[in-house]
């Protein structure tokens, strides 16, 4: 008995923590962003996505997990409206929608405070008010005390938190996450996983979060998604119901990250075939 | 009592800034130094040669001296004015026509095909080369200088502001666009900034060639009642005072290389800030 569900082999006898099936239709909370029958396809190369059919659910933390090239990425930049789908339809209604990518994009031009302050002065926050909401947002993440240095003088983990703070200055409802913590070490990413999760649990942000790794997927998420390669598409779907916080060596949560990356070993040497 | 305990480290602090700058400024300054030292070192070797007689070309020591009483003579300061005004409002409209250019060609790709390699070839093209047409269309006057200072100058600045926007890294360009940064705002917010250190290079080297542009102006077009660095060289020449000559070419060397110094410095100050330069 699988400990996990996936919605292509549904077993509503499953009772066990983290082993019931994938709320995709079951959800109490309204769709966030609807994803309809898209693919993309790069003038000259291969098709990237191929009718991609998802519902990202309010409140949601979702993952997209898959091996590199499965269009995980593409997916997002097609949310987030960096890309236009070739076809299909992608709604997220009129939420705004703020991205952060895998690299720290703060501007190097400017302290970590004009960062935030630029992003609230771009959505039209008032000078004055800008100065408090700054200071909150900084504090937010724990940066505080590091509102006049510039990014090159902060370390990796602190560079993601201020980009992660320009991120919540948008005020958007959906959050789209670029594999953030990728490049970091894994005592930064541990306790950005915190940092995120209290943060969306704190605002009630619907997170899209795109990542390799099983084990991160299985720690922050409520559903993964799990890719297959060329052309990308929607394999299969996990929810993910364990009590926060989680920790990755816990006993259930390890045995669900073994699954998928089972599963997701299979996808590659299926691809690799 | 905390107060006086205070305020000797406070003194010391000054008086260690103040050393610490006379300390930047030597590690500046001394390798120009020594390299002028040298220069002056070989022309002497030159001067004692008797290469040429002593009237056409002096010694060093010789033209430094006429170079002090040059310096404590009215029509000095006059000339200098006169050069340096040229070459400010030169080179500012050089800077508003080349920004204009450079930001026009990186936006719209047809310019970009059309006018892109033209203002390339521009810089490649001698400024002395456009006196003749800038005498027949503007005469013996200031425009014809501004002329050709313009045509020296903008077609750098214009690259520099070409490559810096084409080299703005595409997730900068991203994260602008997911913050709301479009149209205007984009250019004010990211592009511009993110293209700052590329567009003092050539601001720098825009300086040099409307510098360049400058004295060859100077030099062909001598506009009577203004007295300026150039017409100072074509006097002395025609009057055959060379080491008043020499002098006014050291003159014109070293506000050169303070001028660059300043570029310089602005464009270390900027990369220094953004985290861009190595130990």
């Amino acid at each position: 008995m699988s400990v996990l569900a996936r919605q292509s082999g549904r077993d509503p006898s499953t009772d066990r923590p983290g082993a019931h099936m994938a709320p995709g239709l079951v959800s109490a909370n309204g769709a966030a962003i609807t994803i309809q029958a898209v693919s993309k396809e790069f003038s000259g190369s291969h098709l990237a996505l191929r009718d991609v059919n998802l519902i990202v659910h309010e409140h949601d933390f979702l993952c997209l997990v898959g091996a590199s090239g499965c269009g995980k990425s593409t997916l997002l930049n097609l949310i987030a409206g960096l890309d236009k789908p070739t076809e299909g339809v992608i709604d997220h209604g009129d939420r705004k929608v703020a991205f952060m990518f895998q690299e720290s994009t703060l501007f190097p031009w400017l302290t970590l405070e004009q960062n935030v302050a630029l992003a609230l002065k771009l959505r039209g926050v008032e000078r004055a008010e800008r100065g408090p909401r700054v200071q909150e947002l900084l504090d937010l993440v724990r940066l505080g005390g590091r509102g006049k240095n510039r990014p090159h003088e902060l370390s990796g983990g602190m560079r993601q938190r201020g980009a992660l703070a320009r991120v919540l200055a948008q005020d958007a409802e959906i959050v789209l996450m670029d594999e953030p913590f990728a490049a970091l070490d894994a005592m930064t990413r541990d306790s950005m996983h915190d940092e995120i999760e209290r943060i969306w649990q704190q605002l009630g942000l619907t997170v899209v979060f795109v990542t390799h790794n099983v084990r991160e997927a299985v720690r922050l998420s409520n559903r993964t998604i799990l890719m297959e390669t060329v052309p990308g598409r929607v394999k299969s779907e996990f929810a993910i119901d364990l009590p926060r916080p989680r920790h990755p060596d816990d006993p259930v949560a390890a045995e669900i990250s073994g699954q998928l990356t089972d599963e997701l070993k299979a996808e590659v040497a299926r691809h690799v075939r | 009592m905390s107060v006086e305990a205070i305020r000797p480290g406070v003194s010391m602090g000054t008086g260690s800034r103040v050393s610490d700058l006379a300390r930047k400024a030597w590690a500046v300054s001394w390798p120009k130094l020594l390299a002028v030292g040298i220069a002056l070192g070989l022309w002497e070797l030159v001067f004692l040669s008797h290469w040429k007689p002593d009237f056409l070309l002096p010694s060093p020591i010789t033209t430094l001296s006429t170079l002090k009483e040059i310096v404590t003579e009215n029509i000095f300061w006059r000339e200098v004015h006169t050069t340096m005004q040229r070459g400010v409002i030169g080179f500012f409209f050089a800077l508003l026509i080349g920004s204009a250019i450079g930001i026009a060609v990186s936006q719209w790709r047809v310019l970009r095909v059309g006018v892109g390699s033209m203002v390339t070839g521009l810089q490649t093209m001698p400024s002395i080369a456009w006196f003749p047409l800038a005498i027949l269309l503007f005469g013996l006057r200031e425009s014809a200088i501004m002329f050709v200072i313009i045509l020296g100058a903008a077609p750098s600045i214009a690259n520099g502001i070409i490559s810096g926007i084409d080299e703005v890294p595409p997730n900068l360009l991203r994260a602008g666009h997911m913050l709301g940064a479009r149209g205007v705002n984009r250019y004010r917010h990211v592009v511009l900034p993110a293209a700052l250190p590329s567009y003092l290079s050539g601001l720098k080297q825009g300086w040099a060639f409307a510098w360049r542009s400058l004295m060859a102006g100077e030099l062909l077009v001598l506009i009577p009642d203004h007295p300026s660095l150039g017409g100072a060289l074509s006097l002395a020449r025609t009057s055959l005072q060379a080491d008043r000559l020499l002098a006014f070419m050291i003159v014109i060397l070293i506000i050169g290389m303070v001028i660059d110094a300043v570029f310089s410095s602005l464009s270390k100050f900027v990369r220094e800030r953004r985290g861009l330069t190595g130990l």
